[in-house]
């Protein structure tokens, strides 16, 4: 079977600096993977890693420097697909809710404006409260004429879901939607999208820092380091026996007393690793 | 005696819809040498008690009640410059922004030295400097980094100079809040495990505050968990792992989902906190509480005594009659 | 620690300090275009008697030609009122399209953009009104609105560049972006209505300083010498040298109307400001 998603090494070199003395750092470095219908791919990797901006790249938000990005063999990035024909296909949940909610739309203009974008006709509004219903903000009718400042970063981040969801899309890129809420919130919302991603038979690439949260999501996982890809496979076979030295220190680092419990450390404290280098 | 002792501690926010308790009622004490944690989530008013202990708060919120000891010493009724003095150099304060609130225009070495002159008018320059140079390899920095601006630092190595000024008068107490959480988890392993080694070495005292329940259950000694300006239930970090009382406790250590056990659904804590301005009658948890029965709408649970060492405010275990079955233990997979 | 929402206090409805702004603008919206219906006496008639003090008759007096300067003053209002809602809807319109713009499209768009404002920023544009002025073959109520909106905009379109810069930065961009939004979807439906803030407050000043650049320009002679407005008003009364005669009812009056004018849109656009921002701004922060 064709994978829906491919990615063929794709690199992004960001250019600073005036002509003369050009500082170029690259910040993701030859990557390749593909996903697969209704699959859960996990992009795990600290700040600088690259994982962001692969991501941005995915929904082409900005452009790959080098390589190519097909949704099932037609290439996203190129020239002649506007805008709106990767936003029908290819959708991202943002890390912040704050930031990305627009302060001066109400909950309705930010659903429905998609959905009329993308050539839904009828009762908007019905089709909203649906939205927001499948979402769990309920009673919708109580939310659709609500402000960002009235909402809580939760349910912001579920308006978010909702407005990407609208559009329909076969792949969802979420870029650590947890990361600024609450933990009892974060775990609401990663239970919404795995059941979200069954009802509508998506693909869900989850990017985020937590190891514990890409094993919770994905089947398979990559681990970025410095913009490459240093171990890929399958999540609960990486996190048993990681095979790189990055992903080990990455687990090593990571708060988990119930996995040190099994371990039997001698100590609770967490063992002494070094640093490991990264490019800064 | 234990070396702090916080009694009832009250702190009040004035708002637009009207005056509320970020801080309720809440008490407990930290012994010499031990770390301290402060759990919950956002707006529990973990990071508001720290700032009443340290007499940090500004308005609109405010000191409304309770009792600090430190040491046997009264500090709620203080001298402000006395305060200060002794915020130093016996109960020093990291935050989780300080590491960006260093002066960009001062070398390291001058901000620490500029501590150590402030409070200890005699010292010869050389001395702080030296005593800077020392301070720097407690938290393994190389001294020639005394000689680098804070932007010529990355986050971590700053949040390192930030812990390294806070020594600088071998307090007996560092309050941190939140000190890693901007940090990527390698560069926050590091610097948790150095804390933990220097107050092994130097004895002090840690009260620390963040919402990673994980991290805390590693590092600190007790733990005392805040919900809706209340303290939950406190108890020892193994105690907790092992099985936690109070129902919201017990949520909140479900929902990081673990690295190890069987890949199981986990269930969010349903609904979301209360509007302190008009917090529910009598548990706060109780509307989102499972496990809740006619007494928890009725009185607000006192913290009563459990085994280990450890308290809960929970009705569940307040009687002991039988027809209460003990929460169900924390951790099923 | 991470903002808590905001209660939607005085969400709905308006405040006092827009009701009271609103109220004056109606009020001298009235006297502009129900006023010259109602006024005692026909526009410039000098048929009275010179330096009357005010009276039944008379109720602001007359001045050194005899004419009514109540009746004088509503005709004014006409005026004054015209020029500051037409050349500071002029100058906001062509200050948002060239902020935006310059502020979205960074690179060439804005160099050149703003090329063009900072070299027009050197020139005083009180002078180059003079020039203008002085140079258009008839000075009509039309071309004192275009010379005054033409030349108002440049602090605008600055400002509005420079919000729009911080603006574009912001998540909600990014987001609208991948939902599909065309640039032009974004900048007018997602970013205009987040500069509504510092709209209003540069709405509140150009208007005030229309009616201000004309009032100086009939002050020095420059406006159409038929029109009646505040500034030809004071104009006269002071080649007329009405302090010296004592007449404070031939110069209070229109002053008092410019400042209370001008008011009314402060009181408006502060009123707008707050009831916005606790709309949709302000969220308080607390641990």
């Amino acid at each position: 079977m064709n994978p829906l998603l491919q990615v063929d090494s794709v690199s992004k070199v960001f250019e600073s600096g005036s002509f003369l003395r050009k500082k170029r750092f690259t910040a993701v470095n030859d990557v390749s993977f593909t996903l697969s219908k209704g699959e859960v791919l996990a992009i795990v990797g600290e700040s600088g890693s690259g994982k962001s901006t692969l991501a941005r790249m995915i929904v082409n938000l900005i452009p790959a420097t080098k390589g190519r990005i097909l949704l099932e063999g037609s290439e996203v990035g190129s020239k002649s697909r506007s805008r709106k024909s990767v936003a029908r296909e290819l959708q991202m949940i943002f890390q912040d809710p704050f930031e990305t909610m627009n302060p001066n739309h109400r909950v309705h203009d930010v659903v429905g404006r998609p959905l009329r974008l993308h050539g839904a006709t009828g009762d908007i509004r019905e089709q909203v409260l649906a939205l927001l219903r499948k979402v769990g903000l309920t009673p919708a009718e109580d939310y659709i004429d609500k402000y960002a400042s009235q909402l809580s970063g939760g349910q912001k981040q579920r308006v978010m879901i909702a407005r990407a969801l609208g559009i329909n899309p076969r792949v969802l890129v979420a870029d650590e939607p947890t990361s600024m809420l609450d933990v009892s919130i974060g775990i609401d919302i990663m239970n919404l999208m795995l059941d979200l991603k069954q009802d509508y038979d998506l693909a869900l690439i989850w990017i985020t820092h937590n190891l514990g949260s890409a094993r919770y999501m994905s089947d398979r996982m990559l681990i970025m380091n410095g913009g490459r890809i240093v171990e890929s496979g399958d999540t609960e076979a990486i996190i048993a026996a990681p095979r790189h030295a990055y992903t080990r220190t990455l687990l090593e680092a990571s708060p988990d007393p119930w996995r040190r419990q099994e371990l039997g450390d001698a100590a609770r404290s967490p063992a002494g690793t070094a640093e490991f280098p990264r490019e800064e | 005696m234990s070396l702090l002792e916080v009694t009832d501690l009250q702190v009040e926010y004035a708002s637009p819809r009207g005056a509320f308790k970020a801080v309720d009622g809440v008490s407990f004490s930290i012994e010499r040498g031990e770390i301290f944690g402060l759990a919950g989530e956002s707006g529990c008013g973990k990071s508001t008690t720290a700032f009443g202990i340290s007499r940090l708060l500004r308005p609109p919120a405010r000191l409304a009640g309770g009792r600090v000891l430190f040491d046997g010493q009264e500090l709620t009724g203080m001298p402000e410059l006395a305060f200060q003095a002794f915020r130093w150099s016996r109960m020093s304060v990291v935050l989780q922004s300080a590491m960006n609130n260093l002066n960009p225009v001062m070398r390291v070495g001058s901000q620490l030295t500029d501590v150590i002159l402030a409070h200890e008018p005699g010292t010869s320059a050389r001395d702080a400097w030296s005593r800077a140079e020392s301070l720097l390899a407690l938290v393994e920095l190389p001294a020639d980094r005394l000689r680098s601006y804070p932007h010529e630092l990355s986050g971590g190595m700053r949040q390192r100079v930030v812990i390294a000024m806070s020594l600088a008068l071998r307090p007996d107490l560092i309050i941190m809040d939140e000190p890693t959480t901007a940090l990527d988890v390698v560069t926050q392993q590091g610097i948790v495990r150095r804390i933990v080694e220097l107050k092994k070495e130097l004895g002090f005292a840690v009260l620390f505050i963040t919402h990673d329940l994980p991290l805390m259950l590693e590092i600190c000694d007790r733990i005392g968990i805040m919900y809706a300006g209340k303290m939950a239930e406190i108890g020892r970090a193994d105690r907790l792992l092992r099985g936690a009382r109070h129902p919201y406790t017990q949520g909140l250590l479900r929902a990081f989902p673990s690295l190890t056990g069987p890949k199981v659904r986990i269930a969010g804590i349903p609904g979301s906190p209360p509007d302190l301005v008009s917090p529910p009658a009598g548990c706060r948890f109780q509307p989102r509480c499972a496990h809740a029965v006619a007494a928890c709408s009725a009185a607000q649970p006192a913290m009563t005594a459990a085994d280990a060492g450890g308290s809960v405010a929970c009705h569940l275990y307040e009687t002991e009659e039988a027809g209460h079955e003990p929460v169900a233990a924390s951790r099923q997979r | 620690m991470k903002a808590k929402s905001a209660s939607a206090a005085g969400a709905s409805g308006h405040n006092a300090k827009q009701l009271a702004g609103l109220a004056i603008l109606a009020f001298f919206a009235a006297a502009a275009f129900i006023g010259p219906r109602l006024a005692p006496y026909p526009k410039n008639d000098i048929d009275f008697e010179a330096w009357l003090k005010p009276s039944m008759k008379h109720l602001l007096g007359t001045d050194s030609y005899g004419q009514d300067v109540f009746a004088q003053l509503i005709y004014g209002t006409h005026t004054s009122f015209l020029v500051g809602i037409l050349a500071g809807a002029i100058t906001t319109v062509i200050g948002v399209l060239v902020g935006l713009t310059a502020g979205f499209y960074r690179k060439w768009v804005s160099d050149a953009l703003m090329f063009v404002v900072d070299l027009l920023l050197i020139i005083p544009v009180m002078a180059l009104m003079i020039i203008l002025a002085s140079f258009l073959p008839s000075m009509g109520l039309t071309s004192i609105i275009l010379v005054i909106g033409l030349l108002s905009w440049l602090y605008m379109a600055r400002s509005i560049r420079s919000q729009t810069l911080s603006e574009r930065q912001r998540g909600y961009v990014e987001a609208a972006r991948v939902v599909g939004m065309s640039n032009a979807e974004i900048m007018i439906k997602e970013i205009l209505p987040n500069l509504f803030p510092i709209i209003a407050a540069n709405l509140v000043s150009v208007t005030t300083q229309a009616v201000l650049a004309e009032a100086g320009l009939s002050f020095l002679g420059i406006g159409d010498p038929r029109s009646v407005s505040w500034g030809t008003i004071l104009a006269l009364a002071h080649s007329n040298n009405a302090i010296m005669y004592d007449a404070w009812w031939w110069i209070v009056p229109p002053g008092l109307a410019i400042a209370l004018f001008c008011f009314g849109f402060v009181l408006l656009g502060n009123g707008t400001l707050e009831r916005y921002r606790a709309k949709r701004g302000a969220q308080q922060h607390f641990s």
